[in-house]
C-alpha cells in the first residue's frame, strides 16, 4: 500500500504530450512556459495579452 | 543563492554597526552563531527575511520596532535614527548587494519607537570591470533567485519547524504551493489558467466573425461553463462549511478528552476513527485493484465461445487431412516456373497439360501451409488465454476476500463507535450528553454537506462531458471564411496547448511526488530510529504510518519525530530542486541551484540521539547551513558532529543593564567568549563577536 501503484503514470515521460504536439502547438507551449517562468515572481502577472500575441504569431 | 556576508546597523538588539558576518562554503559550509535566549538569534534570522523580502518569521514579535532602542534614546530630539541590514550574496556567478533600511523620527524625549519609514530596498550587482551597478527591479531580481513565498523553507525557526507537519489547512496549501513553485509546477498551473482565459478571448473574436451555427454552439458552451462556475463557487462554500464543522468537531472532541469521566471513551473513539479511515482506504484500494484486474484480464472470460470455435475449426481441418499441409506454395510455384516436376516429368502446359494441371492443384493446398503456421501461433495464444483464467479468478477471489474482511471490520468499528456515541448521549451528566449531541449535530452537517458535494461533483462531471462534446462539435464545424478558419485554428491551438500542459502537469507532478516521497523516506529513515514510514497526501500533507499490524495506520508523531520529518521534507525538497536544475532540457523552472538554510534553534527540544543524527545530516541538507544556537543546543553531540564542517562562528554577547543578572560565557576554540555581560550603561543591547581560530 505504501508503494506506488500507478504503473500507467510511471511509464509515461512527462514531456510526451509536448513532444507529440503538432509543431505550432509545441512552439506555443514552449513560448508560453518560458513567458510564465519570466513572470513567476509576480503574484498576478498581466500576461494574457502576451499569450494571445504568441498564438497569433504562431498561427497566421 | 550563496550567502557571502551580512552586516547590521542599529537593527533590533544590535547597537551600532556590527562586524561583517561571513558565511562558510564547500567543505566548511556551516556557520554557527552562538547566543543566549533573548540575545537576538531570532532577530538575526529575521534580518535575512527582512532584507530579502521585507517579511518576518511567524514568531517574530513587534515587527514595527526595528530600530535599536539605545540608538533612539541617545539621538537628539528632532533627528531621525536609521537601522539597516545589508546582505552580500552570489548567484549564477554574479555578486549582489541588497540593503534595506528603516528609520524613526525622534519627536520628543519619550516618543514611541515604531518605525516611521521603511525605504524601498536597494540592490547593486558587481560588473566585470569591478564597478557596482544599481538595479531598479529589486524584488523581481530577488524573486527570480529565491521566490519570496519560499522563505519559510530556507529561513526558519527550528522550534516551530514541526508546523510543516502539523499544519492547518491554510498552511498546507501554502507549503504545497511553495514546493510546486520551487520545482516549476506552478509555471504549468499558471500556463493552464492563462491559456484558458486566452482561449475564451479568442472564442469571442471567433464569435464576432463566425457563422450562426458556430455562434450558437459557442453560446451553448458558454452557458455550460457558467453553470460549472456557479457550481464550483457553491463547492467552495460547502468545503468551507465542512472545514468549520470539522474544526467545531475537533474542539468538542478535545473537550471530551479533557473530561476524566469519558476520556477513555473519547480516546478509544479516536483510535476507532483512525481504524475506520484505514479500512475505508483499504476498501478504496480493493476497488482499484479489482478495476485493474478486470480491465487488464477481464476480456478473457468472454472469449470461451470464440476459443471453442477456433479449436473445432482446426479439428475439422485436421480430420479432412488438410492440416498439416505438408507442402509449401512457394515450392509448387518454383516447380511450375522451372517447368519440370520432381519426378522429372515435364510441366509444360502445351506438352503435358494433365501433369501441369495436377501440380497447379497443389498450389491451392500449398496455401494451407500459411493457415497451419497461423493456427500454431494462434493455438499458443488461445492456450495462454485459457491458462490465465484460473489465475485471474484467484486474484479476484483474493481481492473479494480482503474486501469482505474490510467490510466486516468496518462494520465492527462502526458498531463500537455507535455504542460510544449512545453511551455519551445517555450520560446523566448534562455537560457530557450536551457535548455529544453537539458533536453528533456537527457530524450530521458534515455528512449532509458531503452528500451535496457529491451531487455537485456529479453535475460538474456531466456538464464537463457536455462541454467536451460541444467543443468537439465546434472543432468539427467547417469554417468557410479564411479569417474564421484562422480564428478557429487559434482557438483550437489554445485549447490543445492547455490540455497538453494539463497532462504534462499531471505526469510531472506524479513523477515529482513519487521522487519526493522516496527521498523523504530515505532521509527520515537515516535520521529516525522508529519503524515509521513517512507518507504524503495529495495535498502535500505529511504523516507517519506504522504497518506492524498489516494495514498501515497513521501514528501520533512526537514533537521530535515531527521535527525530523519536517527536516527530511526540507532536505528532500532542496535535493530534488537541485537535481531538477541539472536537467536543463526539461521544463523551465526557477534558475537557482544553490540553496542556503538558516535555522534558529534547529535542535529544539530533541533528545541526544536525534540531536546527534540531525547534526550529522545537516551539512548535507543544503549548500550552506547557518545555525543559531544556545550553549545547551550546541554542546555535546551537536558540536562533535559539526565541528569539522564549521567555516565561521560568531558569538552574540548580550549586555544586560540589570545588576543582579548572572554573567555567562562559552568556551570556543580554547578561548572564552561572553554570552551575557553587565551593560556599561542603562541600555540592553547585543554585540556580535567573531570567534577566531586559536
Amino acid at each position: 500500500m505504501l508503494e506506488d501503484s500507478d504503473q500507467t503514470i510511471r511509464e509515461i515521460d512527462p514531456m510526451e504530450p509536448l513532444e507529440s504536439a503538432p509543431s505550432e502547438v509545441g512552439r506555443i507551449i514552449r513560448r508560453v512556459l518560458q513567458l510564465e517562468k519570466e513572470r513567476l515572481y509576480q503574484r498576478k502577472p498581466q500576461i494574457n495579452a502576451d499569450i494571445t500575441q504568441i498564438i497569433k504569431e504562431e498561427i497566421q | 543563492m550563496r550567502l557571502l556576508s551580512l552586516r547590521l546597523y542599529n537593527f533590533r538588539q544590535f547597537y551600532g554597526q556590527s562586524p561583517e558576518i561571513r558565511f562558510g562554503l564547500g567543505e566548511k559550509n556551516v556557520t554557527v552563531i552562538h547566543g543566549s535566549n533573548g540575545a537576538g538569534k531570532t532577530a538575526l534570522l529575521n534580518a535575512f527575511t527582512w532584507v530579502l523580502f521585507g517579511q518576518f518569521s511567524r514568531g517574530f514579535q513587534f515587527p514595527e520596532q526595528l530600530v535599536n532602542k539605545r540608538a533612539i534614546r541617545e539621538a537628539k530630539t528632532g533627528t531621525t535614527v536609521e537601522a539597516w541590514v545589508e546582505l552580500l550574496f552570489e548567484d549564477d556567478g554574479r555578486k549582489y548587494l541588497v540593503k534595506r533600511s528603516a528609520e524613526v523620527l525622534k519627536e520628543s524625549k519619550d516618543s514611541d519607537w515604531a518605525t516611521r519609514n521603511t525605504r524601498p530596498p536597494t540592490l547593486q550587482w558587481a560588473a566585470q570591470d569591478g564597478s557596482w551597478k544599481n538595479e531598479d527591479k529589486v524584488s523581481d531580481i530577488i524573486g527570480r533567485i529565491l521566490p519570496p513565498d519560499l522563505h519559510t523553507y530556507f529561513f526558519f525557526d527550528g522550534e516551530r519547524i514541526e508546523r510543516i507537519v502539523q499544519q492547518t489547512r491554510e498552511e498546507q496549501t501554502e507549503i504545497a504551493n511553495a514546493t510546486k513553485k520551487l520545482h516549476g509546477i506552478e509555471i504549468l498551473e499558471r500556463a493552464e489558467t492563462h491559456l484558458n482565459a486566452v482561449r475564451k478571448d479568442l472564442e469571442k473574436e471567433l464569435q464576432q466573425i463566425g457563422d450562426p451555427e458556430t455562434v450558437r454552439l459557442i453560446e451553448r458552451k458558454r452557458e455550460s461553463e457558467e453553470k460549472i462556475n456557479t457550481l464550483e463557487r457553491r463547492q467552495e462554500e460547502l468545503h468551507r462549511e465542512v472545514d468549520n464543522h470539522t474544526e467545531i468537531k475537533r474542539e468538542l472532541e478535545n473537550k471530551l478528552r479533557e473530561l476524566e469521566e469519558v476520556r477513555a471513551d473519547q480516546l478509544r473513539r479516536d483510535q476507532l476513527n483512525q481504524e475506520k479511515e484505514a479500512r475505508q482506504d483499504s476498501m478504496k484500494q480493493n476497488r482499484e485493484n479489482m478495476t485493474s484486474i478486470i480491465s487488464s484480464h477481464g476480456y478473457a472470460f468472454f472469449l470461451s465461445k470464440s476459443t471453442n470455435e477456433f479449436r473445432t475449426l482446426i479439428d475439422q481441418l485436421r480430420n479432412r487431412g488438410e492440416l498439416p499441409a505438408g507442402i509449401k506454395r512457394q515450392f509448387v510455384a518454383d516447380l511450375l516456373n522451372k517447368g519440370t516436376c520432381i519426378c522429372d516429368r515435364t510441366l509444360d502446359g502445351s506438352k503435358d497439360p494433365k501433369a501441369r494441371a495436377a501440380v497447379e492443384e497443389w498450389m491451392l493446398r500449398g496455401g494451407l501451409a500459411e493457415v497451419e503456421e497461423k493456427a500454431i501461433r494462434m493455438g499458443g495464444e488461445v492456450t495462454k488465454i485459457e491458462q490465465t483464467l484460473p489465475e485471474t479468478w484467484d486474484r479476484i477471489k483474493q481481492v473479494q476476500d480482503k474486501d469482505l474482511l474490510d467490510r466486516k471490520e468496518l462494520s465492527r468499528v462502526e458498531d463500537e463507535l455507535d455504542e460510544i456515541k449512545q453511551r455519551l448521549e445517555g450520560s446523566p451528566r448534562e455537560e457530557i450528553s450536551g457535548l455529544q449531541r453537539r458533536l453528533a449535530e456537527s457530524e450530521r452537517v458534515i455528512a449532509e454537506t458531503n452528500r451535496e458535494l457529491g451531487r455537485i461533483e456529479f453535475e460538474i462531471r456531466e456538464l464537463t462531458k457536455d462541454m467536451n462534446e460541444l467543443e468537439n462539435a465546434i472543432l468539427k464545424h467547417q469554417a468557410n471564411e479564411e479569417r474564421q478558419r484562422i480564428a478557429q485554428r487559434r482557438v483550437d491551438a489554445a485549447l490543445d496547448a492547455k490540455k497538453r500542459i494539463g497532462r504534462i502537469r499531471e505526469l510531472f507532478e506524479a513523477e515529482f511526488r513519487r521522487e519526493l516521497i522516496k527521498k523523504i523516506r530515505k532521509l527520515f529513515h537515516s535520521i529516525s530510529y522508529t519503524p515509521y514510514v513517512p507518507d504524503m497526501t495529495e495535498g502535500y500533507s505529511l504523516r507517519l504510518l506504522e504497518s506492524a499490524g498489516g494495514t498501515p495506520l497513521p501514528v501520533a508523531a512526537s514533537q521530535g519525530e515531527s521535527q525530523i520529518l519536517s527536516l527530511a521534507f526540507i532536505g528532500s525538497v532542496i535535493e530534488q530542486a537541485r537535481e531538477y536544475r541539472r536537467k536543463k532540457d526539461r521544463l523551465p523552472g526557477p534558475d537557482s541551484s544553490n540553496f542556503p538554510l538558516v535555522m534558529d534553534s534547529p535542535f529544539g527540544s530533541l533528545d541526544p540521539i536525534y540531536r546527534h543524527q540531525i547534526a550529522e545530516h545537516l551539512p548535507r541538507l543544503a549548500d550552506q547551513i547557518v545555525v543559531l544556537v544556545t550553549r545547551t543546543q550546541w554542546r555535546g553531540e551537536v558540536e562533535q558532529s559539526l565541528i569539522n564542517r564549521v567555516g565561521h562562528s560568531y558569538v552574540l554577547t548580550y549586555y544586560s543593564p540589570r545588576d543582579d543578572m548572572e554573567v555567562d560565557s562559552i568556551e570556543l576554540n580554547g578561548s572564552t567568549y561572553d554570552l551575557i555581560k553587565r551593560s556599561p550603561n542603562e541600555f540592553e543591547y547585543t554585540e556580535i563577536v567573531e570567534v577566531t581560530n586559536a
